[in-house]
């Protein structure tokens, strides 16, 4: 049977999103959440105190350095920030001075007495960033690069064929119609979603293949960087050449070796008010190589913010003398094009005002996906008998409801495990995955329509009562976040709560159009519009 | 301000262009619009929209700007379509507030 293009089209646009849709949601979601990573973490550790004066938790840090690490081979004090409000240091020990070797060590500060706090364990945020950009896979890392690439071809080829299924889009511009019918209304809120934040869809899908580039495509790196092997054995084993390749492109960092002479370490805090004037804009963090000698370098890094840029600019100093050191080299062109849509992606930058639209045109992009992979069953179910499509309804279930809900559990699990558990940290995540795959295991028991109803009101009881676990297992409830004026706690607490609201929402309107419509006949009910020819599934 | 003025900006480009789709001034006004008010609203899309570009990029500068137009924009064209779903005929009262708020915000900004 000879078909036209845009039928095979449509059958691309079907069987792309139907295969890479659940990974989708689930980078979608998580690189959603991912959006407010620092702020995540800051709600889980709610033994952090209040952010303080920046300059005066610049000095109460440089001093627990100089007690703690005085001849370190580097020190690194992340600034407190509205996003999280302790002081992070980290230390690198000299390789010579220390037997458990080089390794990196890192602590938390109360911002204004640099008193070293212990939050409880906990990956925070950092979990769904992992998720996001490579499945929690970290043996090999390459995997989930892999992976995340791959899914990331999936979503692109389903927006270039989609807008060739739906050309005509721009006439159903804002047209989302509830009570039309199941499957018209999520065609309709999918088609609603994709072509208003189009530039964010694609844009996103494909600057997210920036930070992978070595690895995805891995030529350019392989030419100038790689050993004799074929290019194909080096694609698949090419550490050497990467982390060759990422030694020139930090080239403009001035690096200097430790004279061997002790020198006092000039006033951090003089260094970085003249730095903040020739930045043009808040600091945020402070590296200073080898502290307390002859050759202390400060290098002093502007607050994300201001420029796309993940690369933020910087400044260095002489540690001993506090003159200015002059950067060798500027990056090339290129390099400042890939940092450009590096940091257009990673959103470091944004302000409230765009970090929230970040947030919420991440949010559409997930329900985007989500509304797509029930059009799919829907248009099936009035085609064929439901027993066929039983794997992917309950692969919804499992992804579409489940995921949010595990990741309600993991908070439940930050405010439930006992504090000093062993291995507290892995502890939430256990929790996170159990959960999900609870919900799995319960959606293959149960009928799909009862197991749907039924997450999406779990997810809203589990979202909903957040801001109640929280006022009963610590002080900073959600009254007293507002009155005290400290908006990450509140906004947490206020978007669980409207999270929950959502999902309770949306099992309402399930559980009605399930009473109002048991069968298929409401679909064929609804008059079609669209006049797209859908493919059968193959036999 | 400047944020505010572009959010309501965008609010009202998205709005006017709904209501120059017959489609929608049927769910709205309850019947088409004549020729001249369909130009006028398309004019005031375009218009509004970049306003909304203009004090976006004016503030934070054009590579910023640019990213905080489009998302917003986007944004925006949702909100409308779902008022249009479930309040179509408010969207014209939205629309007027969300004009008066950005010529109040714009002014100040």
């Amino acid at each position: 049977m000879k078909r036209s293009f845009r039928q095979a089209m449509a059958w691309l646009h079907g069987w792309a999103g139907l295969l890479g849709g659940w990974a989708l949601f689930m980078m979608f979601l998580a690189g959603t959440a991912s959006v407010f990573k620092d702020e995540i973490t800051a709600w889980m550790m709610p033994e952090l105190p209040r952010a303080a004066d920046p300059l005066v938790a610049l000095e109460a840090a440089a001093a627990r350095l100089g007690d703690v690490a005085p001849d370190a081979e580097r020190w690194t004090i992340t600034l407190p920030s509205e996003r999280f409000p302790g002081t992070r240091i980290a230390w690198q020990p000299r390789a010579d001075v220390t037997d458990l070797g080089p390794r990196t060590r890192r602590e938390v500060l109360d911002a204004e007495s640099g008193r070293v706090v212990t939050p409880r364990e906990t990956r925070g945020g950092d979990l769904f960033y992992r998720l996001h950009y490579r499945f929690e896979i970290s043996e090999p890392v390459r995997r989930g690069w892999w992976l995340s690439g791959a899914a990331t071809m999936f979503m692109l080829t389903a927006l270039a064929t989609g807008l060739v299924v739906h050309r005509r889009f721009f006439r159903d511009l804002f047209t989302f119609r509830p009570g039309m019918g199941r499957q018209r209304s999520w065609l309709d809120a999918h088609l609603l979603l994709a072509v208003s934040l189009l530039p964010f869809h694609l844009a996103i899908a494909y600057t997210g293949l920036v930070p992978i580039m070595s690895t995805v495509m891995p030529w350019a790196v392989i030419a100038n960087y790689g050993d004799e092997r074929p290019a194909l054995v080096q694609a698949a084993d090419m550490d050497a050449a990467r982390s060759a390749y990422s030694r020139d492109r930090e080239d403009s960092t001035i690096r200097r070796h430790r004279a061997g002479r002790p020198a006092p370490l000039f006033d951090l805090r003089v260094l970085a008010e003249r730095a903040g004037e020739r930045l043009g804009g808040p600091i945020g963090s402070i590296t200073i190589r080898n502290p307390n000698d002859a050759n202390a370098v400060v290098e002093i890094v502007r607050k994300p913010g201001g420029e796309l840029s993940n690369r933020p600019r910087r400044l260095y100093y002489d540690g001993v003398s506090g003159e200015p050191l002059a950067v060798s080299a500027d990056i090339g062109p290129v390099a400042k094009v890939q940092a450009a849509m590096y940091g257009m992606h990673m959103a470091r930058f944004a302000e409230p005002l765009l970090r929230w639209a970040y947030f919420l045109a991440g949010l559409a992009s997930t329900v985007m996906i989500g509304a797509g992979l029930v059009v799919w069953t829907l248009k099936r179910r009035s085609q064929t008998e439901r027993g066929r499509l039983s794997l992917v309804e309950r692969l919804n279930v499992a992804t579409l409801a489940g995921l949010p809900f595990a990741m309600a559990a993991y908070f439940w699990a930050n405010r439930l495990l006992p504090l000093d558990m062993p291995e507290r940290a892995a502890g939430e995540v256990r929790v996170f995955f159990a959960a999900w795959g609870a919900v799995l295991l319960y959606a293959a028991l149960r009928p799909s329509r009862r197991a749907w109803i039924e997450t999406l009101w779990l997810a809203a009881a589990a979202f909903g009562a957040l801001p109640v676990l929280n006022a009963l297992t610590t002080d900073r409830h959600l009254a007293a976040s507002i009155a005290s004026g400290d908006w990450l706690m509140a906004g947490f607490d206020l978007t669980a709560a409207a999270t929950g609201a959502a999902f309770a929402f949306a099992g309402w309107r399930v559980a009605r159009a399930v009473r109002g419509a048991p069968g298929p006949a409401a679909v064929h009910a609804a008059p079609s519009r669209e006049r797209v020819e859908w493919p059968t599934p193959p036999s | 301000m400047a944020d505010a003025a572009v959010l309501t900006l965008a609010f009202l480009a998205a709005a006017c262009a709904a209501f120059r789709m017959e489609r929608h001034q049927r769910s709205v006004f309850e019947r088409p619009a004549a020729a001249g008010w369909r130009r006028a609203f398309g004019a005031g899309a375009i218009g509004a929209a970049g306003a909304a570009c203009v004090v976006a990029v004016a503030t934070h500068g054009p590579a910023i700007g640019v990213v905080q137009w489009m998302w917003v924009l986007g944004l925006a064209a949702v909100a409308v379509g779902l008022v249009l779903s479930y309040r179509p005929r408010c969207l014209p009262w939205l629309a007027a507030l969300a004009a008066f708020a950005a010529a109040l915000t714009g002014a100040a900004a």
